[in-house]
């Protein structure tokens, strides 16, 4: 399990943020604009967690500003 | 030390077979194993069902942990149905982490069915093997429930100590049910093969009004095991789920405690709508008012028994 590395990986697919690991929850915060609310994404973005040891997947509101920017 | 008794909400009176009436009007209605246009499965359900009264009718007395769920109050019908009001009690364990929309949902139902319900207050949160949050934290959780409601039993001289437990909780992870096979408390709905389904169908056909609503574990059961469980946290999960009904979200939900963190778990069929921005930014305000600092959204919704596959207590479905 590597935050790190979801991290990376989600960089490389155009989806900037930063992961926290909290046991098997993956946190996302969002770095920018991007589609993180819709389905496909969603689905993507548990799969990948999956991958790298997470049982959980979340993405946090942004406290300030649009939650879940998108393009 | 709480009242042990704290007070009868409402005594079933004499006349008041409202649960029975009804019960019988819609079976005819809707479950009539003669009519045409019978529901799937209705047949096997009401054949429990008749089942279910024998049981009950053998015991001849009951008191039954009432909790205002889909299980407790569809058994709680059937029980005065069954027994009568002079021979059955539904009693409600009381404390911080019983959410108190559901206990207001209790009590209104038993008004509606003229359940008879006593209440009493539970004290989990002082025993420290509980507020440790181990996995097993629901066995001490029903031994101080079942330790309380045993001898209101038997100073009432009611023959059985029931549960609504059905027969799909047994294949989940449930150590409280060790608790209560310790304390001789029964299980006639496990017991006779009850599923949810067939709960829910014959709620429906009785017009008891949690027949659709979703699943309501205690408000423990948000906050991951190894976290201690305090009154403090409870207040703060139950407010934010409290504070998300009144934004209209519908269906399962569960706030997940993670220290400054609340994880939102929602009906997976609703995601896309909550996450809109406008509406998430709506739902995060909620839940920001809680009391938490932060907030984030489960991103395959609602999963029952989420914390246990996180504790490792659980393996993920089909992982």
């Amino acid at each position: 399990m590597s935050a790190e590395a979801l991290e990376a990986a989600l960089n490389a697919a155009g989806l900037p943020c930063t992961v926290e690991a909290r046991d098997r929850l993956a946190v996302i915060v969002p770095g920018g604009p991007g589609t993180w609310g819709e389905a496909c994404t969603r689905r993507s973005l548990v799969q990948l967690g999956r991958e790298h040891g997470f049982t959980h997947v979340a993405v946090e509101l942004s406290p300030a500003g649009a939650a879940l920017p998108r393009d | 030390m709480a009242g042990l008794e704290s007070r009868v909400v409402r005594a079933g009176p004499r006349a008041g077979f409202r649960c029975s009436a009804r019960g019988l009007r819609f079976s005819f209605m809707t479950l009539d194993p003669t009519a045409s246009s019978q529901r799937p499965g209705a047949d096997a359900a009401l054949a429990r069902e008749r089942r279910l009264v024998e049981w009950l009718r053998a015991r001849s007395s009951a008191l039954l942990g009432y909790s205002g769920g889909v299980d407790s109050t569809y058994l709680a019908c059937v029980a005065l149905e069954s027994l009568g009001p002079d021979r059955f009690l539904a009693v409600i364990g009381r404390s911080a982490s019983y959410p108190a929309a559901q206990w207001e949902g209790a009590l209104a139902v038993a008004r509606q069915f003229n359940i008879p319900v006593l209440e009493t207050e539970t004290e989990e949160l002082l025993d420290p093997r509980y507020a440790a949050n181990p996995s097993n934290r629901c066995y001490y959780c029903k031994g101080e429930l079942w330790g309380r409601l045993a001898p209101i039993a038997r100073a009432r001289g009611l023959a059985a100590v029931i549960d609504g437990t059905n027969a799909d909780d047994l294949r989940d992870h449930r150590p409280g049910a060790q608790a209560a096979r310790e304390r001789g408390v029964a299980s006639p709905l496990a017991e006779l093969g009850f599923t949810k389904a067939e709960i829910r169908l014959l709620s429906e056909a009785r017009g008891i009004p949690t027949w659709r609503q979703p699943a309501s574990p205690c408000l423990s059961s948000r906050i991951p095991y190894g976290t201690a469980v305090t009154s403090e946290r409870l207040r703060r999960v139950e407010l934010a789920e409290r504070a998300l009904r009144a934004l209209g979200v519908e269906g399962d939900l569960r706030v997940r405690y993670h220290d400054d963190l609340a994880r939102v778990e929602l009906a997976a069929e609703t995601l896309d709508a909550w996450l809109a921005p406008e509406r998430a930014a709506a739902l995060r305000d909620a839940v920001l008012g809680a009391g938490f600092t932060r907030v984030a959204v489960d991103l395959r919704g609602f999963r029952s028994g989420s914390l246990n596959v996180l504790g490792g207590v659980l393996a993920e479905a089909g992982a």
